[in-house]
Protein backbone atom coordinates (compact mmCIF):
# COMPACT_ATOMS: atom_id res chain seq x y z
CA UNK A 1 0.00 0.00 0.00
CA UNK A 2 1.62 3.61 -1.11
CA UNK A 3 0.66 6.52 0.84
CA UNK A 4 -2.17 7.03 -2.23
CA UNK A 5 -4.01 4.39 -0.97
CA UNK A 6 -4.68 6.61 1.84
CA UNK A 7 -6.62 9.22 -0.08
CA UNK A 8 -10.20 8.93 -0.57
CA UNK A 9 -11.03 8.99 -4.29
CA UNK A 10 -12.37 12.50 -5.27
CA UNK A 11 -15.92 13.22 -5.87
CA UNK A 12 -17.09 15.03 -8.71
CA UNK A 13 -17.55 17.88 -6.33
CA UNK A 14 -13.96 17.52 -5.32
CA UNK A 15 -12.79 17.99 -9.21
CA UNK A 16 -15.34 20.73 -9.40
CA UNK A 17 -13.54 22.55 -7.20
CA UNK A 18 -9.91 21.53 -8.21
CA UNK A 19 -10.96 22.80 -11.57
CA UNK A 20 -12.36 25.78 -10.46
CA UNK A 21 -9.34 26.38 -7.95
CA UNK A 22 -7.19 26.08 -11.22
CA UNK A 23 -8.70 28.22 -13.16
CA UNK A 24 -8.63 31.43 -10.58
CA UNK A 25 -5.34 33.87 -11.10
CA UNK A 26 -2.49 33.00 -9.67
CA UNK A 27 -2.10 36.73 -8.10
CA UNK A 28 -4.73 39.42 -7.67
CA UNK A 29 -4.23 42.87 -8.01
CA UNK A 30 -6.35 44.84 -5.83
CA UNK A 31 -9.08 47.49 -7.68
CA UNK A 32 -6.94 50.42 -7.02
CA UNK A 33 -3.51 51.42 -5.99
CA UNK A 34 -3.56 51.10 -2.24
CA UNK A 35 0.30 52.10 -1.76
CA UNK A 36 -0.32 55.83 -1.06
CA UNK A 37 -3.11 55.34 1.86
CA UNK A 38 -0.22 52.41 3.38
CA UNK A 39 2.69 54.43 3.20
CA UNK A 40 0.67 57.67 4.41
CA UNK A 41 0.13 55.04 7.73
CA UNK A 42 3.97 53.90 8.00
CA UNK A 43 5.99 54.84 10.37
CA UNK A 44 9.67 56.95 9.42
CA UNK A 45 11.35 54.42 7.38
CA UNK A 46 14.39 53.23 9.11
CA UNK A 47 17.64 52.29 7.44
CA UNK A 48 16.82 48.11 7.01
CA UNK A 49 18.63 45.45 5.44
CA UNK A 50 17.22 44.34 2.41
CA UNK A 51 17.36 40.53 1.83
CA UNK A 52 19.87 41.21 -1.21
CA UNK A 53 21.67 42.87 0.76
CA UNK A 54 24.62 40.47 1.87
CA UNK A 55 25.19 40.25 -2.29
CA UNK A 56 25.17 44.14 -2.49
CA UNK A 57 27.89 44.29 0.27
CA UNK A 58 29.77 41.70 -1.11
CA UNK A 59 29.70 43.72 -4.92
CA UNK A 60 30.50 46.76 -3.28
CA UNK A 61 32.92 45.22 -1.12
CA UNK A 62 34.79 43.97 -4.15
CA UNK A 63 34.75 46.71 -5.69
CA UNK A 64 36.32 48.53 -3.06
CA UNK A 65 38.80 46.06 -1.77
CA UNK A 66 39.61 45.33 -5.60
CA UNK A 67 40.16 49.69 -6.20
CA UNK A 68 42.33 48.98 -2.78
CA UNK A 69 44.53 45.94 -3.61
CA UNK A 70 45.25 46.87 -7.41
CA UNK A 71 44.74 50.37 -7.98
CA UNK A 72 45.66 49.51 -11.51
CA UNK A 73 42.10 47.70 -11.94
CA UNK A 74 39.90 50.21 -10.88
CA UNK A 75 39.84 54.05 -12.45
CA UNK A 76 43.46 55.34 -12.84
CA UNK A 77 45.05 56.57 -9.77
CA UNK A 78 42.24 55.30 -7.23
CA UNK A 79 43.65 55.67 -3.99
CA UNK A 80 42.44 53.61 -1.07
CA UNK A 81 39.85 54.17 0.31
CA UNK A 82 39.23 53.86 4.23
CA UNK A 83 37.83 50.40 5.16
CA UNK A 84 35.68 52.30 7.34
CA UNK A 85 33.95 53.69 4.54
CA UNK A 86 32.26 49.87 4.37
CA UNK A 87 30.24 50.92 7.32
CA UNK A 88 28.38 53.65 5.34
CA UNK A 89 24.92 53.66 6.10
CA UNK A 90 24.14 51.95 2.34
CA UNK A 91 26.03 50.48 -0.43
CA UNK A 92 25.35 53.06 -2.81
CA UNK A 93 26.52 55.82 -0.63
CA UNK A 94 29.67 54.15 -0.01
CA UNK A 95 30.26 54.00 -4.02
CA UNK A 96 29.33 57.57 -3.96
CA UNK A 97 31.76 58.56 -1.23
CA UNK A 98 35.04 56.99 -3.10
CA UNK A 99 33.77 58.30 -6.61
CA UNK A 100 33.31 61.47 -5.74
CA UNK A 101 35.81 62.29 -3.99
CA UNK A 102 38.30 60.86 -6.85
CA UNK A 103 36.31 62.41 -9.23
CA UNK A 104 36.61 66.04 -7.49
CA UNK A 105 40.56 65.41 -7.02
CA UNK A 106 40.84 64.41 -10.60
CA UNK A 107 38.76 67.72 -11.72
CA UNK A 108 41.16 69.67 -9.11
CA UNK A 109 44.34 68.35 -11.58
CA UNK A 110 42.75 69.78 -14.82
CA UNK A 111 44.42 73.40 -15.84
CA UNK A 112 42.06 73.93 -18.63
CA UNK A 113 38.19 74.83 -18.93
CA UNK A 114 36.33 73.04 -21.74
CA UNK A 115 32.75 73.52 -22.22
CA UNK A 116 32.43 70.23 -24.20
CA UNK A 117 34.06 68.42 -21.20
CA UNK A 118 31.57 70.45 -18.93
CA UNK A 119 28.40 69.23 -21.12
CA UNK A 120 29.97 65.68 -21.02
CA UNK A 121 30.07 65.23 -17.05
CA UNK A 122 26.58 67.07 -16.84
CA UNK A 123 25.56 63.65 -19.04
CA UNK A 124 27.21 61.20 -16.63
CA UNK A 125 25.70 63.39 -13.78
CA UNK A 126 22.58 62.84 -15.35
CA UNK A 127 22.89 59.17 -15.95
CA UNK A 128 23.89 58.77 -12.07
CA UNK A 129 20.91 60.96 -10.96
CA UNK A 130 18.41 58.48 -12.97
CA UNK A 131 20.38 55.25 -11.61
CA UNK A 132 20.32 56.83 -8.30
CA UNK A 133 16.43 57.32 -8.31
CA UNK A 134 16.25 53.91 -9.44
CA UNK A 135 18.30 53.12 -6.48
CA UNK A 136 16.07 55.16 -4.05
CA UNK A 137 12.95 52.45 -4.96
CA UNK A 138 15.48 49.30 -5.27
CA UNK A 139 18.27 50.16 -2.31
CA UNK A 140 21.48 48.15 -2.62
CA UNK A 141 20.18 46.49 -6.08
CA UNK A 142 23.60 44.94 -7.27
CA UNK A 143 22.61 45.21 -10.85
CA UNK A 144 22.11 49.08 -10.17
CA UNK A 145 25.23 49.59 -7.80
CA UNK A 146 27.24 48.04 -10.66
CA UNK A 147 25.62 50.58 -13.41
CA UNK A 148 26.40 53.36 -10.92
CA UNK A 149 29.68 52.11 -10.56
CA UNK A 150 30.51 51.91 -14.27
CA UNK A 151 29.40 55.71 -14.86
CA UNK A 152 31.78 56.52 -12.32
CA UNK A 153 34.56 54.67 -14.09
CA UNK A 154 33.94 56.00 -17.38
CA UNK A 155 34.07 59.79 -15.82
CA UNK A 156 36.70 59.18 -13.99
CA UNK A 157 38.70 57.28 -17.19
CA UNK A 158 37.40 60.19 -19.24
CA UNK A 159 39.09 62.42 -16.99
CA UNK A 160 42.41 60.78 -16.67
CA UNK A 161 42.74 61.09 -20.56
CA UNK A 162 41.94 64.49 -20.07
CA UNK A 163 44.85 64.87 -17.30
CA UNK A 164 46.96 62.86 -19.52
CA UNK A 165 47.01 64.72 -22.53
CA UNK A 166 48.71 68.04 -23.19
CA UNK A 167 46.14 71.04 -22.51
CA UNK A 168 46.24 71.91 -26.64
CA UNK A 169 44.99 68.76 -27.29
CA UNK A 170 42.53 68.56 -24.71
CA UNK A 171 40.55 71.20 -26.29
CA UNK A 172 39.83 69.01 -28.73
CA UNK A 173 37.70 67.24 -26.53
CA UNK B 1 70.84 96.20 -67.76
CA UNK B 2 71.01 97.08 -64.35
CA UNK B 3 67.35 97.59 -64.12
CA UNK B 4 66.63 94.40 -64.98
CA UNK B 5 69.52 92.83 -62.83
CA UNK B 6 67.31 94.67 -59.86
CA UNK B 7 64.28 92.93 -60.68
CA UNK B 8 65.82 89.61 -60.91
CA UNK B 9 67.33 90.49 -57.34
CA UNK B 10 63.86 91.97 -55.79
CA UNK B 11 61.97 88.45 -57.40
CA UNK B 12 64.62 86.52 -55.59
CA UNK B 13 63.82 88.30 -52.31
CA UNK B 14 60.06 87.85 -53.01
CA UNK B 15 60.69 84.31 -53.15
CA UNK B 16 63.55 83.19 -50.90
CA UNK B 17 61.08 82.88 -48.15
CA UNK B 18 58.77 80.36 -49.83
CA UNK B 19 61.71 78.03 -51.22
CA UNK B 20 62.84 78.34 -47.61
CA UNK B 21 59.07 77.15 -45.97
CA UNK B 22 58.84 74.16 -48.97
CA UNK B 23 58.19 70.99 -47.89
CA UNK B 24 61.35 68.97 -48.05
CA UNK B 25 62.26 65.67 -49.28
CA UNK B 26 62.86 62.75 -47.18
CA UNK B 27 64.06 59.15 -48.39
CA UNK B 28 65.85 57.37 -45.84
CA UNK B 29 66.11 53.65 -44.57
CA UNK B 30 67.90 51.59 -41.99
CA UNK B 31 68.40 47.27 -41.48
CA UNK B 32 65.98 46.30 -38.83
CA UNK B 33 65.00 42.83 -37.13
CA UNK B 34 62.06 40.88 -38.29
CA UNK B 35 60.28 41.99 -35.49
CA UNK B 36 61.37 45.47 -34.48
CA UNK B 37 60.15 47.46 -32.22
CA UNK B 38 59.43 50.43 -34.38
CA UNK B 39 57.96 54.30 -32.96
CA UNK B 40 57.04 56.88 -35.49
CA UNK B 41 55.45 60.48 -34.10
CA UNK B 42 53.96 62.89 -36.81
CA UNK B 43 51.62 65.56 -35.71
CA UNK B 44 49.94 66.37 -39.37
CA UNK B 45 49.95 65.36 -42.57
CA UNK B 46 49.09 61.87 -44.37
CA UNK B 47 51.30 58.88 -43.26
CA UNK B 48 50.79 55.62 -45.61
CA UNK B 49 52.38 52.46 -43.79
CA UNK B 50 52.98 49.14 -45.20
CA UNK B 51 54.61 45.87 -44.62
CA UNK B 52 58.15 45.12 -46.29
CA UNK B 53 59.94 42.55 -48.30
CA UNK B 54 62.85 42.81 -46.31
CA UNK B 55 63.84 43.63 -42.76
CA UNK B 56 64.42 47.28 -43.36
CA UNK B 57 62.74 50.44 -42.22
CA UNK B 58 62.17 52.73 -45.09
CA UNK B 59 60.62 56.42 -45.18
CA UNK B 60 59.91 58.39 -48.21
CA UNK B 61 58.14 61.61 -49.27
CA UNK B 62 58.36 64.86 -47.89
CA UNK B 63 58.20 66.57 -44.74
CA UNK B 64 56.03 69.27 -42.99
CA UNK B 65 57.13 72.83 -44.02
CA UNK B 66 57.24 73.71 -40.71
CA UNK B 67 59.58 71.25 -39.25
CA UNK B 68 62.37 71.61 -38.30
CA UNK B 69 63.83 68.09 -39.96
CA UNK B 70 63.62 64.58 -38.52
CA UNK B 71 65.08 62.01 -36.35
CA UNK B 72 65.80 58.57 -37.05
CA UNK B 73 67.35 56.17 -34.85
CA UNK B 74 67.62 52.78 -34.70
CA UNK B 75 69.57 49.87 -32.94
CA UNK B 76 68.79 46.91 -30.56
CA UNK B 77 65.91 46.24 -32.14
CA UNK B 78 64.12 49.69 -31.26
CA UNK B 79 63.83 51.96 -34.12
CA UNK B 80 61.92 55.53 -34.12
CA UNK B 81 61.29 58.37 -36.23
CA UNK B 82 60.28 61.11 -35.52
CA UNK B 83 59.55 64.98 -36.87
CA UNK B 84 60.78 67.47 -35.02
CA UNK B 85 59.68 71.09 -34.60
CA UNK B 86 60.68 74.25 -33.56
CA UNK B 87 59.98 74.63 -29.77
CA UNK B 88 57.97 77.51 -30.04
CA UNK B 89 55.49 74.95 -31.85
CA UNK B 90 54.64 74.09 -28.79
CA UNK B 91 50.95 74.74 -27.85
CA UNK B 92 50.37 75.53 -31.58
CA UNK B 93 47.03 74.63 -33.02
CA UNK B 94 48.08 71.45 -35.53
CA UNK B 95 45.07 71.51 -37.45
CA UNK B 96 46.47 75.19 -38.80
CA UNK B 97 48.54 75.77 -41.83
CA UNK B 98 49.07 73.45 -45.49
CA UNK B 99 49.47 69.53 -45.52
CA UNK B 100 51.86 68.71 -43.46
CA UNK B 101 54.19 65.82 -43.93
CA UNK B 102 53.63 63.13 -46.85
CA UNK B 103 55.08 59.79 -45.97
CA UNK B 104 55.40 56.47 -47.13
CA UNK B 105 56.86 54.13 -44.60
CA UNK B 106 57.82 50.37 -44.89
CA UNK B 107 58.53 48.48 -41.79
CA UNK B 108 59.06 44.52 -41.84
CA UNK B 109 55.35 42.32 -41.11
CA UNK B 110 56.02 41.33 -38.01
CA UNK B 111 56.87 44.58 -36.51
CA UNK B 112 55.10 46.08 -33.34
CA UNK B 113 54.49 49.50 -34.26
CA UNK B 114 53.38 52.14 -32.55
CA UNK B 115 52.36 55.55 -34.25
CA UNK B 116 51.25 58.82 -32.52
CA UNK B 117 50.26 61.61 -34.02
CA UNK B 118 47.58 64.83 -33.74
CA UNK B 119 46.35 65.97 -37.32
CA UNK B 120 47.64 63.22 -39.11
CA UNK B 121 45.50 60.35 -41.21
CA UNK B 122 46.77 57.18 -41.09
CA UNK B 123 46.78 54.48 -43.31
CA UNK B 124 48.43 51.53 -41.68
CA UNK B 125 48.14 47.85 -43.02
CA UNK B 126 49.19 44.30 -42.63
CA UNK B 127 51.41 44.53 -39.55
CA UNK B 128 51.30 41.04 -37.56
CA UNK B 129 53.30 41.92 -34.74
CA UNK B 130 51.20 44.22 -33.14
CA UNK B 131 49.59 48.11 -33.56
CA UNK B 132 49.05 51.19 -31.56
CA UNK B 133 48.20 54.25 -33.46
CA UNK B 134 46.67 56.88 -31.91
CA UNK B 135 45.81 60.03 -33.60
CA UNK B 136 43.78 63.23 -32.06
CA UNK B 137 41.90 64.93 -34.89
CA UNK B 138 43.25 62.67 -37.84
CA UNK B 139 41.42 59.70 -39.19
CA UNK B 140 42.88 56.05 -38.82
CA UNK B 141 42.32 52.99 -41.81
CA UNK B 142 43.85 49.99 -40.13
CA UNK B 143 43.42 46.85 -42.18
CA UNK B 144 44.85 43.33 -41.53
CA UNK B 145 46.78 43.71 -38.35
CA UNK B 146 47.05 41.22 -35.91
CA UNK B 147 48.58 40.67 -32.65
CA UNK B 148 47.39 43.48 -30.29
CA UNK B 149 45.52 45.81 -32.06
CA UNK B 150 44.99 49.67 -30.36
CA UNK B 151 43.11 52.05 -32.34
CA UNK B 152 42.13 55.16 -30.97
CA UNK B 153 41.10 58.68 -31.87
CA UNK B 154 39.68 62.20 -30.77
CA UNK B 155 37.98 63.54 -32.74
CA UNK B 156 39.07 61.43 -36.08
CA UNK B 157 37.19 58.51 -37.82
CA UNK B 158 38.70 54.74 -37.34
CA UNK B 159 37.73 52.27 -40.27
CA UNK B 160 39.08 48.75 -39.33
CA UNK B 161 39.29 46.23 -42.02
CA UNK B 162 40.04 42.30 -41.62
CA UNK B 163 41.99 43.05 -38.12
CA UNK B 164 42.42 40.17 -35.58
CA UNK B 165 43.63 38.96 -32.68
CA UNK B 166 42.70 41.31 -29.44
CA UNK B 167 42.13 44.35 -30.95
CA UNK B 168 40.45 48.32 -29.01
CA UNK B 169 38.97 50.88 -30.73
CA UNK B 170 37.47 53.50 -28.91
CA UNK B 171 37.25 57.69 -30.12
CA UNK B 172 35.95 60.45 -27.94
CA UNK B 173 33.74 61.93 -30.96
CA UNK B 174 34.86 60.10 -34.40
CA UNK B 175 32.78 57.44 -35.69
CA UNK B 176 34.10 53.99 -35.87
CA UNK B 177 33.17 51.41 -38.59
CA UNK B 178 34.52 48.01 -38.49
CA UNK B 179 34.61 45.31 -41.39
CA UNK B 180 35.72 41.31 -40.80
CA UNK B 181 37.01 41.77 -37.14
CA UNK B 182 37.88 38.05 -35.78
CA UNK B 183 39.52 37.57 -31.75
CA UNK B 184 38.36 39.58 -28.86
CA UNK B 185 37.58 43.42 -29.90
CA UNK B 186 36.26 45.97 -28.06
CA UNK B 187 34.39 48.86 -28.93
CA UNK B 188 34.01 52.39 -26.59
CA UNK B 189 33.21 55.65 -27.65
CA UNK B 190 31.43 58.54 -25.88
CA UNK B 191 29.40 60.74 -28.78
CA UNK B 192 30.85 58.67 -31.77
CA UNK B 193 28.85 56.04 -33.83
CA UNK B 194 29.70 52.91 -34.28
CA UNK B 195 28.93 50.74 -36.83
CA UNK B 196 30.78 46.90 -37.02
CA UNK B 197 30.40 43.75 -39.13
CA UNK B 198 32.37 41.80 -37.33
CA UNK B 199 33.04 37.55 -36.11
CA UNK B 200 34.89 38.46 -33.19
CA UNK B 201 34.24 35.56 -30.62
CA UNK B 202 34.36 37.98 -27.78
CA UNK B 203 32.75 41.71 -28.26
CA UNK B 204 32.27 44.48 -25.93
CA UNK B 205 30.41 47.71 -26.79
CA UNK B 206 30.55 50.45 -24.49
CA UNK B 207 29.00 54.08 -25.93
CA UNK B 208 27.83 56.90 -23.56
CA UNK B 209 26.15 58.83 -26.28
CA UNK B 210 26.97 57.88 -29.55
CA UNK B 211 24.26 54.80 -31.46
CA UNK B 212 26.11 51.80 -32.50
CA UNK B 213 24.82 49.33 -35.11
CA UNK B 214 26.42 45.72 -34.56
CA UNK B 215 26.12 42.90 -37.09
CA UNK B 216 27.77 40.04 -35.07
CA UNK B 217 28.28 36.59 -36.28
CA UNK B 218 29.62 32.90 -33.97
CA UNK B 219 30.03 35.73 -31.41
CA UNK B 220 30.04 33.72 -27.91
CA UNK B 221 30.55 36.49 -25.30
CA UNK B 222 28.87 39.93 -25.93
CA UNK B 223 29.07 42.96 -23.68
CA UNK B 224 27.29 45.96 -24.13
CA UNK B 225 26.70 49.33 -22.23
CA UNK B 226 24.91 52.72 -22.93
CA UNK B 227 24.13 55.88 -21.34
CA UNK B 228 22.08 57.87 -24.15
CA UNK B 229 23.07 55.79 -27.24
CA UNK B 230 20.83 53.49 -28.87
CA UNK B 231 22.31 50.13 -29.50
CA UNK B 232 21.09 47.29 -32.25
CA UNK B 233 22.96 44.41 -32.18
CA UNK B 234 22.22 41.40 -34.58
CA UNK B 235 23.80 38.24 -33.30
CA UNK B 236 24.04 35.09 -36.39
CA UNK B 237 25.05 31.75 -35.66
CA UNK B 238 25.19 31.96 -31.88
CA UNK B 239 22.93 29.42 -29.94
CA UNK B 240 24.24 29.61 -26.60
CA UNK B 241 25.82 33.19 -26.26
CA UNK B 242 26.72 35.41 -22.97
CA UNK B 243 25.47 38.01 -22.75
CA UNK B 244 25.43 41.38 -20.69
CA UNK B 245 24.05 44.61 -20.85
CA UNK B 246 22.79 47.52 -19.48
CA UNK B 247 22.05 50.98 -20.12
CA UNK B 248 20.35 53.93 -19.19
CA UNK B 249 18.16 55.66 -21.20
CA UNK B 250 19.37 54.72 -24.54
CA UNK B 251 17.40 51.47 -26.08
CA UNK B 252 18.82 48.66 -26.60
CA UNK B 253 17.55 45.90 -29.34
CA UNK B 254 18.76 42.64 -30.07
CA UNK B 255 17.82 40.04 -31.93
CA UNK B 256 19.28 36.45 -31.96
CA UNK B 257 19.01 33.54 -33.52
CA UNK B 258 15.47 31.10 -33.53
CA UNK B 259 17.04 28.57 -31.79
CA UNK B 260 18.44 30.24 -29.22
CA UNK B 261 19.41 28.35 -25.81
CA UNK B 262 19.75 30.69 -23.13
CA UNK B 263 17.98 32.17 -19.67
CA UNK B 264 16.57 35.60 -20.36
CA UNK B 265 16.81 38.03 -17.35
CA UNK B 266 15.79 41.35 -18.29
CA UNK B 267 15.03 44.31 -15.96
CA UNK B 268 13.50 47.84 -16.71
CA UNK B 269 13.88 49.52 -12.98
CA UNK B 270 12.03 52.95 -14.26
CA UNK B 271 10.34 53.79 -16.85
CA UNK B 272 12.20 51.68 -19.81
CA UNK B 273 9.91 49.08 -21.72
CA UNK B 274 10.77 45.62 -22.59
CA UNK B 275 9.00 44.26 -25.53
CA UNK B 276 9.67 40.50 -26.68
CA UNK B 277 8.93 38.90 -29.95
CA UNK B 278 10.92 36.29 -29.07
CA UNK B 279 8.56 33.96 -26.61
CA UNK B 280 5.56 34.46 -25.18
CA UNK B 281 6.40 35.26 -22.12
CA UNK B 282 5.29 38.98 -21.20
CA UNK B 283 7.49 41.39 -18.49
CA UNK B 284 5.65 41.70 -15.40
CA UNK B 285 5.52 44.30 -13.24
CA UNK B 286 6.64 45.03 -9.61
CA UNK B 287 3.53 45.58 -7.02
CA UNK B 288 5.06 48.53 -5.24
CA UNK B 289 7.81 49.74 -7.71
CA UNK B 290 8.02 51.06 -11.21
CA UNK B 291 10.81 48.03 -12.15
CA UNK B 292 9.17 45.67 -14.50
CA UNK B 293 10.81 41.57 -15.04
CA UNK B 294 10.97 39.33 -18.06
CA UNK B 295 12.97 35.83 -16.85
CA UNK B 296 12.49 33.06 -19.40
CA UNK B 297 14.23 30.21 -20.89
CA UNK B 298 14.66 28.85 -24.63
CA UNK B 299 16.05 25.07 -25.24
CA UNK B 300 18.44 24.06 -22.70
CA UNK B 301 18.89 27.67 -21.13
CA UNK B 302 23.05 27.02 -21.91
CA UNK B 303 23.42 30.62 -22.57
CA UNK B 304 22.49 33.52 -20.84
CA UNK B 305 20.74 37.26 -21.75
CA UNK B 306 21.37 39.55 -18.69
CA UNK B 307 19.87 42.78 -19.25
CA UNK B 308 19.29 45.81 -17.45
CA UNK B 309 17.57 49.31 -17.93
CA UNK B 310 16.83 52.59 -16.15
CA UNK B 311 14.59 54.56 -19.11
CA UNK B 312 15.54 52.97 -21.86
CA UNK B 313 13.40 50.54 -23.94
CA UNK B 314 14.71 46.89 -24.49
CA UNK B 315 13.62 44.79 -27.29
CA UNK B 316 13.92 41.44 -28.12
CA UNK B 317 13.55 39.99 -31.52
CA UNK B 318 14.11 36.59 -33.37
CA UNK B 319 16.30 37.05 -36.69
Amino acid sequence: MNDRDDIAPHSSDDDALDLAIQALPRSQNPARDLWPALQAQLPPRRARRAPWSWAAAAVVAALVLSIWIRPDLGPSSVTAPPLAQLDSPTAEHSLLNVYETQKASQMATLNFSNPSVSRQLAIWDGAVQQVRGALSYYPEEPRLLRQLDRLYRQQLSYLETLAMVDPQVAAYY
Amino acid sequence: MKAILNKNALLLCLLLPFAASAQEPIDESRSVSANERISIEVMRGTVRIRPSDDNVFRVRGTIDEDAEGYTLESENGFTSFEIDYPRSSRGRNWSDGDDGSQLEIEIPQGSELEFEGVSVDVDVMGITGGSEISTVNGDIIASELGNFVHLAAVNGEIDSRNNSGRIDISTVNGEVTDNGSTGRIEYSTINGEIRANSSATEVSISTVNGEADFRLSGTQVLELSTVNGDIDVRLADSLSPRIDGSTVSGDLRLALEPAISASFDISANSGGDIENDFSDERPSRDRYGPRKHLNFSTGTGAGSVNITTISGDIELVPL
